[in-house]
């Protein structure tokens, strides 16, 4: 009793940091990391009562459209729904509110959804949504068929990734390739499979972002020095946080790098739809390979968060494979059954999206309003954007080429970077603090994301509607010249 | 060129089978393994031919409940379908069928959600949702408030157990306790994080499944005798597949078990409202553990997937954690947030059903009526089960005290595990898809019980309730005439 007494007396807990594997403690997920944690400090203080120099915060951090007052597809919304509630499709007067179309849609879907959405679909996704996506597929390339059972619908483009990475990583000397800057996801789920990841330092000339096949191929020598096993190379087209629109001449030479390599490309596109520059088009991977003829291994990714219809918090998104040995596809197959399957409504929203009306279909007039108009808006944000911030002092931003970021770089004095260094932070995570307390945005340092070694970025998204815009970038150039003014050296 | 050739005889690929690591080739996840496989097989061949004794497969496999037919909440499919097309509200002609108060609480969720439902939410999810899963759980316990920043929602409960699995396990070494038998997303996914399951068997007694802290301690000083470093118990109660109730001196048992032995506590209670014996309830361990004036460390899963609500698809669920410590909190709500954030569907799902209609309101009527009938209905299929199973061959079956599974023990002879092996299956995944291409109904195979001549496996208790009978006796026969051809020879 007297033994059991002092153990619990003198028991520390079971689950500490101690206790916690390294692999997840490197982990970082800078996107919603501290600086979000001090805004939320700070709304809570703006709730007591105190003062900040602005009303309210405003979120350049994420990628998150909707939340910044980009409208949903009224098509989506619709069918969504009615799929939803389907006892709307017994009311007689929903014909006066609803085109003929998606209400045909919403019951055609019904109809090969056994059980409807609350059902557990099967564990690949519903076979009609990932028919809609492989005809997306053929009709985006025009280089041939794309079967629906290469097809795995996930919850956003997140865990489709997740899956390709614990496929990649199967021993602690294996490496995959990423750019930096990059999607700070990739770093972190490499970190926690406990693999290596490669980086290669993406080329910033001339105002654009650029992929460059000598420094991938340095970084894969170097890596290979290590002993480390370069498995797979993650290449985000259109780029996170960079922007750039890849031509096809580089895609090939990258296809080229990879068979050279032994790499199975992981090909991020859920920015596809998301390109602002007239001279530029995206072409998928899966063209380029199918277009070379030859084998490489493919894992492509997609979501229904981004492009014009960002619909971020429904969760859809999918993967296609390519390429891919078939005993690897049945493992691929059992990790996303764990899961059991994807948010149906996820499911149902990529359907509608892939599938959108068409140009004689009565909901097509105001599909089309809605895509161009948001599309637009984008665009003209992008150049916005990208025009003020190579007015503000020590900053240069590259063209916004397309996603939906802008990654200016800031030259920082020895006086800031020894001030950040006094409070243990990098000078461009105590550049977005001081911006973060001064204007109220939100932005993700570069150091989340990766970058040269002895330069400083930061990630604000081009999301922020048009009516606030301007005022609030120029807000940020009050501070940033403000704060080169203070700590010049 | 050679790459090619060699590429085209898919000899020189860069991922293959060998290239893939172990702990993702031994991860097995039977109820959605090769039976399914192969019913996705006979469920296509059926639409060709008529070479099948059945004409539709019935998918007893997995608690899904609306796959069969069951109905969902209105509450919960008008209050979707107000937050994700809020146009609605200004349709005079469709608004009219909605009573006021779903459409109050649509309006209300809509003004504390910015941007709507096409927005990411908080990584934990929404604060007015978290908020009333803490109000559900205040009012559900009684014992004092619950925080809305220890609760994180997830897609389902699924990924908030992979979330602590991933935080607990850190080596090779570590170990994680789990009910045999048990729900096979556990043994997944501690084989996925290279950790190690320790198993502890369930008691099977005079038509009863009951958890014994016996059980539980041989299994620990065994793994602990292997080197074995144990971290964590999972409990499933209501239980997966057992169906058992533990009855709160039961639930202390446990408690003290893991603070004796230094252990973290999983309480997997996502059929906390599936309870069909009049003489048990659902306690939680949260409960428990805050009566005890314990600072054992606590996960609470719960799912809007089974209930009475039943929206598998829809994907909510949330975990909650209590005496976790802060720092290791931060690292398993940074774990969560890699994903950004759940469904925002499922998280309002989670917030109507946990917060429904109150006596007085319009919805209030006709959600009542819905869940008693839904839960009545599960009731009268459980007993049911229960007394057909005992009337066949070789089979015993235990009462079905809640969740949504029969788990009948089959005995075989020893001509029918030599039958097996000839067809290279153990005896259990034998007996199953032989169950399948007679009668069409699929099973989950759940592996040997102690007695080796035995075997479990785990069918739901839902379907149609018009072939739900039949569908039992069809099983009858080819459970009986089984028995019968692969009878010993004395």
């Amino acid at each position: 009793m007297f033994s059991y007494l002092l153990q619990r007396f003198y028991m520390r807990k079971v689950l500490t940091l101690d206790s916690i594997g390294e692999n997840v403690k490197k982990a970082e997920y800078a996107v919603r990391g501290d600086i979000l944690k001090k805004a939320h400090e700070i709304v809570e203080n703006i709730a007591k009562g105190e003062k900040y120099p602005f009303k309210t915060l405003t979120a350049c951090n994420i990628g998150n459209p909707q939340f910044l007052g980009q409208k949903p597809l009224t098509w989506v919304r619709q069918g969504l729904s009615l799929v939803i509630n389907p006892k709307l499709l017994d009311n007689p007067e929903l014909s006066s509110y609803y085109p003929p179309d998606i209400i045909d849609r919403s019951k055609y879907l019904l109809s090969r959804i056994q059980g409807g959405v609350g059902a557990y679909s099967d564990s690949q996704g519903l076979l009609v949504v990932r028919e809609s996506v492989a005809k997306y597929i053929e009709t985006r390339d025009n280089v041939g068929p794309s079967d629906p059972a290469d097809i795995f619908t996930t919850n956003g483009a997140s865990p489709s990734i997740d899956i390709a990475l614990t496929i990649a990583i199967s021993s602690s000397q294996d490496g995959v390739m990423i750019p930096i800057p990059q999607y700070p996801l990739y770093n972190a789920l490499i970190t926690i499979k406990r693999g290596h990841p490669i980086g290669y330092y993406m080329d910033s000339s001339d105002g654009y972002w650029s992929l460059s096949i000598d420094e991938m191929q340095r970084s894969v020598d170097l890596a290979k020095k290590k002993n480390i096993k370069p498995r797979a190379l993650v290449v985000i087209n259109p780029g996170n946080p960079t922007g750039q629109v890849l031509s096809e001449e580089n895609m090939r030479q990258i296809v080229e790098f990879c068979e050279i390599n032994n790499l199975v490309i992981l090909a991020d596109e859920v920015y596809q739809d998301n390109v602002y520059i007239p001279s530029k088009k995206f072409t998928s991977f899966r063209k380029i390979i199918r277009q070379m003829g030859t084998k490489t291994e493919l894992f492509s990714f997609q979501s229904l968060s981004k492009g014009f219809y960002g619909e971020c918090g429904i969760r859809g998104g999918y993967m296609e494979i390519l390429n891919i040995d078939n005993q690897v596809k049945s493992q691929i197959l059992k990790l996303a059954s764990i899961m059991l399957c994807s948010s149906t409504l996820g499911q149902v929203g990529i359907e509608l999206v892939l599938n959108p009306p068409l140009e004689k279909m009565p909901s097509f007039e105001k599909y089309d309003i809605e895509k161009n108009e948001i599309l637009s808006a984008l665009k003209r944000k992008a150049l916005l954007m990208y025009e003020l911030l190579n007015t503000m002092d020590n900053i240069t931003c590259n063209y916004v080429e397309g996603a939906m970021y802008a990654m200016p770089c800031v030259t920082m004095s020895q006086k800031a970077i020894d001030e950040a260094r006094k409070i243990g932070v990098t000078a461009d995570k105590f550049y977005v603090m001081k911006a973060l307390e001064e204007t109220g945005i939100i932005l993700v340092p570069g150091s989340g994301f990766g970058q040269k070694p002895g330069t400083f970025h930061f990630r604000i998204t081009v999301l922020t509607p048009e009516s606030s815009l301007r005022e609030l970038l120029l807000s940020f150039k009050n501070f940033n010249n403000n704060f080169h003014k203070q700590y010049r050296d | 060129m050679l790459r090619q050739i060699l590429k085209n005889f898919g000899s020189n690929k860069v991922f293959t089978l060998n290239s893939i690591g172990d702990h993702i080739k031994s991860a097995d996840y039977s109820i959605r393994g090769e039976v399914l496989k192969k019913a996705q097989e006979i469920g296509q061949e059926l639409c060709r031919s008529q070479i099948y004794p059945f004409k539709s497969l019935a998918a007893c496999n997995m608690g899904n409940p609306q796959y069969l037919g069951q109905k969902p909440l209105t509450w919960v499919r008008q209050g979707l379908s107000l937050v994700v097309n809020p146009e609605l509200l200004d349709y005079p002609g469709l608004i009219s069928q909605y009573p006021s108060d779903i459409i109050d609480r649509s309006k209300y969720l809509l003004n504390c959600i910015q941007g709507g439902i096409g927005a990411y939410s908080d990584s934990a999810g929404y604060h007015v949702v978290r908020e009333s899963i803490a109000k559900y759980i205040e009012q559900r316990d009684s014992v004092g408030p619950s925080n809305p920043n220890d609760i994180f929602t997830t897609n389902g409960a699924s990924p908030s157990i992979e979330i602590t699995l991933t935080a607990i396990i850190d080596s090779l070494n570590d170990g994680i306790m789990l009910p045999i038998p048990q729900y096979s997303l556990y043994t997944a996914l501690i084989t996925l994080n290279k950790g190690k399951s320790v198993g502890y068997y369930m008691n099977s007694n005079n038509g009863f499944w009951s958890m014994s802290i016996e059980e539980m301690q041989k299994a620990l000083s065994r793994a602990r005798n292997d080197g074995v470093n144990v971290k964590a118990v999972v409990v499933i109660n209501p239980g997966n597949p057992t169906g058992q109730v533990l009855d709160e001196e039961n639930m202390k048992d446990v408690v003290r078990f893991c603070e004796d032995n230094r252990l973290v506590l999983l309480a997997d209670e996502v059929y906390q409202d599936n309870i069909y014996m009049p003489d048990k309830k659902f306690t939680s361990f949260r409960k428990v553990v805050i009566q005890m004036n314990s600072d054992l460390e606590l996960f609470s899963f719960h799912s809007l997937s089974k209930g009475f609500y039943g929206e598998c698809g829809i994907r909510g669920g949330y975990m909650e954690l209590i005496n976790i410590d802060k720092q290791a909190k931060d690292e398993i709500f940074k774990l969560g947030s890699l994903m950004i954030c759940s469904s925002t569907f499922g998280q309002i799902g989670m917030e109507l059903v946990l917060n429904p209609p109150s006596p007085s309101q319009p919805s209030y009527q006709t959600f009542i009526q819905e869940k008693t009938e839904i839960l009545s209905n599960l009731k009268k299929n459980a007993e049911l089960m229960h007394a057909l199973f005992n009337t066949m061959d070789n089979i015993t079956c235990n009462y079905i005290e809640g969740a949504m599974y029969a788990m009948p023990c089959v005995r075989v002879s020893k001509k029918a595990i030599q039958a097996a092996k000839n067809a290279n299956l153990p005896v259990d995944k034998f007996y199953v898809m032989k169950a399948l291409e007679e009668t069409g109904i699929i099973l989950a195979p759940f592996g040997y019980g102690q007695d080796p001549r035995t075997f479990h496996f785990r069918i739901t208790i839902m379907s149609p309730e018009e072939s739900f009978e039949d569908l039992l006796l069809s099983f009858k026969v080819f459970n009986d005439n089984f028995h019968k051809q692969y009878k010993d020879s004395t």
